[in-house]
């Protein structure tokens, strides 16, 4: 009896350390982590969103939807919309909570698909969320072939086979046909061998994205910038 | 056993992937390419260093029966650490190249078993060297099994195109090919130890070490180290 105290008491204190740590730990990177996190939407927002002379991150609307939060982003020039971005999250992922942020055209034909978090596998699942350039090596030992940016076009974003079919394949993917499914699933998009699962939750953030758009429409796209509802 | 032989042993001799093979799970998944071999690597060797440390301070503090649960917390709540500091502070392509693989390295049961077999049992300094040693191992244990996967799989090496036009090898990217490659990275490293023990006129047994009598993790319940 006196033993299985001592044990406890051991075991307790050190988790007690342990929880005072982490909670220390979280309340003091909090503010930070959230400066980081709002650094990389923005470099992502220039990527998504055609260009534009606002501030999408200020001109924001959220819409709860779902059970989830869908964030939209307009992106202005002259005052006039010319594109949005859509933030959403699927919590079928792999690894759970998985952030999507899409771009768009005002009439809902879907622009650059973009996973901007997620916990999937590594060389399994990221085959479905990163976008990455395949370089020859031989490019990369002959100067001549050295990648310049010559400046003037916009960010070149590298291929993604499964995200880029929403933007670039055979057929326009428009909000309107939401909600997106896999072939598994009887829809049209074509999952990645290995990775239905983190194939399936980028389709369904997608979803919720397009069907928040699509009950919203009016308000996200009227005149001054809407207030969140 | 001299302070160089701490780190070295993690490299060939007892090295954790091919040796003792431990910690497969993350193995299969992450060799399927040099980059995420690389980023693992590195990730679990700083996990390795500073939980190795952590659990050599305590060691004496803690009650053997309940070690198991302890040396659990203390790496989930140093793993948790360096994710909430990695993300804070780090460079974001830092960030967004090793993020991913921190949560993994929890369940890595490298990190466990150092901590039960070296750390619990050694003083601050060679417990980092072994973890150094060892987070080393893994490293490159990973990468050559990287190498090999990526280069059959898709004709690539650090994403970079070697063969122009190699036809897609699927098999090597997933599990099944890990598993495969495996089995010819063990072979021959059994290959290698036998032939070298042979040379000296000796047959090769496993070092006792890493045999069964010297493994106390069935033994739990005992309250005294073996």
């Amino acid at each position: 009896m006196k033993e299985a105290a001592r044990l406890s008491l051991a075991l307790g204190l050190i988790c007690l350390v342990a929880a005072g740590l982490l909670a220390f730990a979280d309340a003091k990177t909090r503010e930070p982590r959230a400066r980081a996190a709002n650094a990389e939407r923005q470099k992502a927002l220039a990527v998504v969103l055609p260009s534009f002379d606002n501030d999408p991150v200020s001109d924001k609307a959220t819409v709860n939807w779902d059970g989830g939060e869908v964030t939209f982003y307009r992106a202005r020039k002259g005052g006039q919309i010319l594109g949005l971005a859509g933030e959403g999250v699927s919590n079928q992922g792999y690894g759970g909570r998985l952030q999507v942020l899409v771009g768009f055209a005002p009439d809902g034909t879907l622009g650059t698909v973009l996973v901007t978090a997620h916990r999937e596998t590594p060389g399994l699942g990221t085959r479905v969320t990163d976008r990455r350039e395949v370089t020859s090596i031989w490019s990369v030992f002959s100067a001549c072939g050295a990648q310049v940016d010559c400046g003037g076009s916009a960010p070149r974003v590298p291929p993604c086979t499964y995200l880029d079919q929403y933007s670039s394949g055979q057929r326009l993917f428009r909000t309107t046909d939401a909600p997106f499914r896999v072939k598994q699933d009887g829809g049209t998009v074509q999952a990645v061998a290995g990775a239905t699962v983190s194939s399936r939750a980028v389709a369904d953030a997608l979803s919720r994205i397009a069907a928040a758009f699509g009950a919203n429409q009016g308000t996200l796209l009227g005149g001054a910038p809407a207030a969140s509802k | 056993m001299s302070l160089t032989r701490e780190f070295t042993k993690g490299l060939w001799r007892e090295n954790p992937t091919l040796v003792l093979v431990l910690g497969m799970c993350p193995t299969m998944a992450v060799s399927s390419s040099m980059k995420n071999a690389l980023g693992m690597g590195v990730a679990t060797c700083f996990v390795l260093v500073g939980s190795n440390a952590v659990i050599s301070l305590v060691r004496n503090v803690i009650p053997r029966k309940v070690r198991i649960p302890c040396y659990i917390v203390v790496i989930a709540s140093f793993v948790t650490l360096v994710e909430m500091l990695m993300s804070a502070y780090a460079p974001p392509e830092l960030n967004a190249a090793l993020g991913i693989f921190v949560p993994l390295i929890v369940v890595n049961c490298i990190v466990l078993g150092r901590a039960e077999a070296f750390a619990s049992k050694n003083g601050v300094l060679s417990s980092i060297l072994d973890g150094l040693g060892m987070g080393a191992g893994f490293t490159l244990a990973l990468m050559s099994l990287g190498a090999v996967r990526e280069f059959l799989g898709n004709g690539t090496l650090f994403e970079m195109q070697v063969v122009p036009g190699w036809p897609q090898f699927l098999l090597m990217q997933f599990a099944p090919g890990a598993f495969i490659v495996l089995g010819f990275f063990l072979a021959g490293m059994n290959g290698i130890q036998m032939r070298r023990a042979r040379l000296q006129g000796k047959t090769y047994t496993v070092p006792a070490e890493l045999g069964c009598a010297h493994c106390s993790i069935c033994r739990l319940g005992e309250d005294k180290a073996p």
